[in-house]
């Protein structure tokens, strides 16, 4: 339990932060298909998908990264 | 890509007014919804991320190699809010980094401070010193050695308050901060003596610890000097104690301003050009299924 108690006060610290990557992904979302499209209904839309493929690809990262560093 | 059929107006004149203000461009071009949008999206973040950093992410720092803000050549697509760090770092002089010196008096209402007895170290605390003070340099040669007078009262830490007035002077271990710095306060410390400790009597003297608030001309998106000399408490720059105080905050305010400045650059390019995609027109990868091949009746 004494390694336990670092590693966990570290993981969540970086949970912490990824908060902060929720309204990232909103904005560039938005940002970006509003660059892409005029009408507001297509942009929404657009920006729905676009947001949950970036959200999903940073899982997949995450995920990958996550099992990479499990054994250290 | 054909050309959209939005009407851009002046697409030169929108794309400045989109660089100078997220979103104004496009209002120029009364396109009203994605001008609200980028307004609201890019400013945001822009302004999340300097609250996030406290305001020490986004400065402009060109003149030493080792320490370019490169983050910077992201964040100044934001416009007119990343601007001020131009003039911060072409328009001050060389001396209003410099910690210690005093090229002309200057005087705060609101000063507090700590002060503490002359023994070592800094455990024996005499009380708070809240009130006026006047800086100035004690010689018109030598800007670097100044000296202040403190008038304000004295709060005990048993409680009791009375009035106060010395003179402060640098000292060994004291310091004064720059005039500009991005922090809302600017320290200033150094040996305390009251009026008529001379003559003995109910009067203290020790090291006196203190700030005052830092006009928000002199501290907005002011650069953080890197490395420097900085003599003040054995700081090394300014960049170690804007790590040190916000941690991995620093970093976050950094990144969100920078995507904010990127995110401008779209917005920019869409103010000249019109969007990408005509609403008509499909993009490539299409949400619609692929028509039904037309399959000849069985005869």
């Amino acid at each position: 339990m004494q390694t336990m108690g670092p590693t966990f006060i570290l993981a969540a610290t970086t949970i912490g932060r990824l908060w902060f990557l929720i309204p990232l992904i909103v904005i560039v979302s938005l940002v970006y298909s509003a660059s892409r499209y005029e009408s507001p209904d297509r942009i929404l839309r657009r920006a729905v998908r676009l947001g949950l493929q970036i959200a999903g690809f940073m899982t997949v990262i995450l995920g990958l990264l996550a099992w990479l560093s499990a054994g250290l | 890509m054909s050309r959209p059929k939005v009407d851009l107006k002046d697409p030169a004149l929108a794309a400045l007014l989109a660089f100078l203000l997220p979103g104004l461009g496009h209002f120029y071009q009364r396109r009203v919804f994605k001008g609200l949008l980028y307004c609201v999206c890019i400013l945001g973040t822009f302004f999340t991320g300097l609250s996030i950093g406290h305001g020490q992410v986004v400065y402009f720092q060109w003149k030493q190699p080792e320490n370019r803000t490169y983050a910077y050549l992201c964040q100044f697509w934001v416009g007119l809010p990343a601007l001020p760090s131009l003039a911060q770092s072409q328009l001050r002089t060389k001396e209003a980094f410099d910690a210690n010196y005093v090229s002309q008096p200057f005087s705060s209402n609101h000063f507090e401070g700590v002060l503490f007895d002359n023994a070592p170290g800094d455990s024996n605390v005499l009380g708070k010193v809240a009130g006026k003070i006047d800086v100035n340099s004690s010689r018109p040669d030598a800007p670097r050695h100044w000296i202040g007078t403190v008038t304000g009262t004295l709060t005990t830490p048993e409680g009791t308050s009375r009035p106060i007035k010395g003179e402060i002077v640098r000292g060994d271990r004291g310091g004064l901060d720059p005039e500009v710095a991005p922090w809302p306060e600017r320290r200033i410390s150094g040996r305390f003596v009251e009026e008529g400790a001379d003559g003995g009597g109910d009067t203290v003297s020790g090291k006196l610890e203190g700030a005052l608030p830092r006009s928000l001309v002199d501290s907005f998106e002011a650069p953080l000097q890197d490395p420097r000399a900085n003599d003040f408490g054995g700081e090394p720059s300014d960049l170690d104690r804007a790590h040190r105080e916000l941690g991995g905050r620093f970093e976050l305010g950094v990144v969100y301003t920078m995507i904010a400045g990127l995110l401008n650059s779209l917005a920019v390019y869409d103010a000249f050009e019109g969007p990408a995609y005509e609403d008509e027109e499909d993009e490539p990868e299409t949400d619609k299924p692929p028509p039904e091949p037309n399959v000849p009746p069985p005869s």
